[in-house]
């Protein structure tokens, strides 16, 4: 087929999509429900839909062509995808996690763009971010992992964890201390690190929802060159500041799309199984989805246009996990007796996504350092807690 | 869509501008003449989304009585430019329902109008069969004191001959209303719930208690924060409901704009202690007006279940579209 057009408008490419949804149905047919199981299950499944999505064009839409894309507003991208949830299948599990990092790099480092872009968002390698410590979660600034200086190369020492997609992972964008001890946010760099290294050691972490979602990950005396500096040296903090408005932002018009389709299915599939109050349960349920999406589209506008987000994206954020932990609250309370005690395929799905929308007010920030942002950035009031 | 094409930002705060200082003193039955003598029909024919969307913000943030939410829907109904009609809105928790029903011929009818009906010689009544319109004096005007009496509402009861009345449209013109006058009050609520914020933000960073300023406490400020959020999201969503102009998309960013009301009425109230419970302080007045503007034209609570009773109808979880072309 012929590529999508990177100057056709929003509504062009929204029709454009359909059309393809619509001639390619048997190919799309297995990505309608996601996988259950672990994470390398739920990668697998939705590999091959991440591929297609690149191979027909729908996911090069908004990447630079130097980078494998087809030029044009990421916007196109973001409308593309929507209408493929729209159409009722599932966004493939690696495809916003490519999406937060590729745009990090494609921003500091085109030419390691032009080197893995296409690689990350087709879903042929898996990335990582390299961020939190045990000592430093919400206090990122307090991380100890340390690089120092060898020849061309820095020598990584310490430990991370909570590294989504760790256990799979080829490549991690990695947070180390290059300043001194006591240097805080000033005194990090950020990396792209092979994640088969020497040195390297990756334990996973099974999670509540069921999934080894994310890593541990072990770093003695790693070697990687100085030029897979993302970034600046002891710009690390300006560089993964750079990456939260994607991972607070963007990635939540992925996560509505999705939000959306949960809700679809959880009428098609069993509003004959509703309680008395689920006018209750489902209004409120997509209120807040709604509400996510009517802040993430504009939020995605304003990327698309390059400018640069400042502490207004922790409302997003907030959003975001008010809206996973509304539509799977919504879920529990309309299918009741399937969560606490059905064991068939879909009582598992809702059952483990109740469990995972518990996290979503922690990662990427938990909810508690966003409010503070808020209230002492937008709202002017005095630091201190 | 029409309203952020033609209009920059500063074009817009121009017109925040003009719009504050008409509605700046004037008597609220007067207003509606007051704004039509000064241009309101042009600028909402020509940039409806903006100038709706202001004029309701605005009210909102300096708790005006005036009937807003009378303008858009005449604005709706295609009569932005009388201001002889007062429309009379669905009494509270008939959500769905027009303020008339037909009964053995002739229409019943159970609503309020804002600002009195003395100030109009007609009477816009939503029926199943679309709006009609009657004159003032058929059905009978009651004063309303209830919980915000500063408002000078009033119930609107009795019975008419649907035969005398002149139709403004079909039961899709009066649904189209409701979805514009809710767009309204979602707007109003945000403006209030703003200015509320604001108000309180000021206070808790001039209170000083334990020593330091209350609002470096995290509790207070995390209170505040929620306000924030909920205040953004109630806005985006009525400006998502301009951009897909449907009953759903209405009704859901007025049930958003009621719990930001609500969320700002009980947070900005609680941080501000003892001095927010005195007649003197006034703060009292934007909680009174928050339960009205939510009970206008639907509550959140009941606004939620209706989204969420179509929704199971029409099996169909709906998309906003949000994103520019």
């Amino acid at each position: 087929m012929s590529h999508p057009q990177p100057d056709a408008t929003v509504t062009e490419i929204r029709d454009a999509t359909a059309r393809w949804v619509d001639d390619n149905q048997s190919r799309l047919e297995p990505f309608r429900r996601d996988a259950i199981g672990d994470l390398d299950d739920a990668i697998d499944h939705s590999r091959p839909l991440q591929q297609l999505l690149w191979d027909d064009g729908w996911t090069r839409l908004g990447w630079a062509p130097e980078m494998g894309g087809l030029g044009g507003s990421p916007l196109l991208r973001a409308a593309a995808l929507d209408t493929v949830s729209a159409a009722g299948y599932i966004q493939p599990e690696l495809l916003g996690s490519a999406d937060i990092v590729g745009s990090t790099i494609a921003h500091f480092r085109p030419d390691l763009g032009a080197e893995h872009l296409a690689r990350g968002v087709r879903g042929d390698e898996v990335w990582c971010q390299g961020f939190s410590e045990p000592d430093a979660g919400s206090d990122l600034a307090g991380l100890r992992t340390k690089a120092v200086p060898d020849g061309d190369h820095y020598r990584i020492d310490g430990q991370k964890m909570w590294s989504t997609n760790g256990s799979l992972a080829d490549w991690c964008m990695l947070l180390a201390r290059t300043g001194d001890a006591d240097s805080r946010h000033r005194g990090l760099t950020a990396f792209w690190m092979p994640m088969d290294a020497d040195g390297v050691e990756v334990v996973p972490t099974m999670l509540e929802h069921g999934r080894a979602e994310t890593a541990e990950i072990f770093l003695d005396g790693v070697s990687v060159p100085a030029a897979n500096i993302i970034g600046e040296v002891g710009g690390g903090w300006a560089s993964v500041m750079y990456l939260m408005q994607y991972e607070r932002g963007a990635y939540a018009w992925g996560r509505q799309a999705d939000m959306h389709l949960q809700l679809q299915q959880l009428v098609d599939d069993h509003a004959d199984e509703f309680p008395d109050n689920a006018d209750q349960l489902l209004g409120e349920a997509y209120l807040s989805v709604l509400g996510l999406r009517s802040q993430a589209g504009p939020t995605l506008a304003r990327l698309s246009r390059n400018e640069e987000l400042g502490p207004e994206i922790s409302v997003d954020k907030i959003l975001l996990g008010l809206a996973e932990q509304a539509v799977t609250d919504g879920a529990h309370g309309l299918l009741r007796s399937r969560l606490d005690m059905g064991d068939d395929e879909d009582d598992i799905r809702w059952r483990s996504r109740w469990s995972f929308s518990r996290v979503t007010t922690i990662y990427g920030g938990a909810a508690e350092v966003q409010r503070d942002i808020i209230g002492e950035r937008l709202l002017g009031l005095p630091k201190g807690r | 869509m029409t309203a952020t094409d033609t209009m920059d930002a500063g074009e817009q705060e121009l017109v925040r501008g003009s719009l504050r200082h008409m509605l700046d003193g004037v008597d609220a039955a007067a207003a509606p003449s007051a704004l039509l003598a000064q241009g309101w029909a042009d600028l909402v024919a020509t940039e409806p989304t903006v100038a709706l969307t202001t004029l309701a913000e605005e009210a909102g943030g300096m708790a005006s009585p005036a009937p807003i939410v009378d303008l858009a829907m005449l604005w709706s109904l295609g009569h932005a430019d009388r201001s002889d009609l007062a429309v009379v809105l669905p009494a509270p928790g008939s959500v769905g329902l027009p303020p008339g029903t037909a009964v053995d011929g002739g229409i019943v009818v159970d609503g309020f109008v804002w600002a009195g009906a003395d100030r109009a010689d007609h009477l816009v009544v939503g029926t199943a069969d679309g709006p009609l319109v009657i004159p003032a004096d058929s059905l009978e005007a009651t004063p309303v004191g209830g919980f915000d009496p500063k408002l000078g509402l009033a119930r609107i009861a009795g019975r008419f001959d649907p035969s005398t009345a002149e139709s403004l449209g079909d039961a899709g013109a009066w649904d189209g209303a409701v979805t514009a006058g809710r767009r309204s009050m979602g707007s109003q609520m945000v403006g209030a719930a703003r200015q509320m914020l604001a108000d309180t933000s000021r206070y808790v960073l001039e209170r000083h208690q334990y020593g330091r300023s209350i609002g470096s406490f995290q509790t207070v400020k995390h209170r505040l924060s929620d306000v924030h959020v909920a205040i953004s999201v109630a806005q985006a969503a009525v400006a998502a409901a301009w951009n897909t102009d449907t009953a759903l998309s209405g009704a859901a960013a007025k049930a958003l704009a009621g719990r930001a009301q609500q969320l700002a009425s009980k947070h900005c109230q609680q941080v501000q202690g003892g001095i927010a419970f005195t007649v003197e302080h006034g703060f009292h007045d934007w909680v009174r007006r928050g339960h009205i503007l939510d009970a206008t034209l639907g509550n959140a609570d009941d606004l939620t279940r209706l989204v969420g009773r179509t929704i199971l109808a029409e099996r169909h979880v709906p998309r906003v579209e949000v994103l520019p072309e």
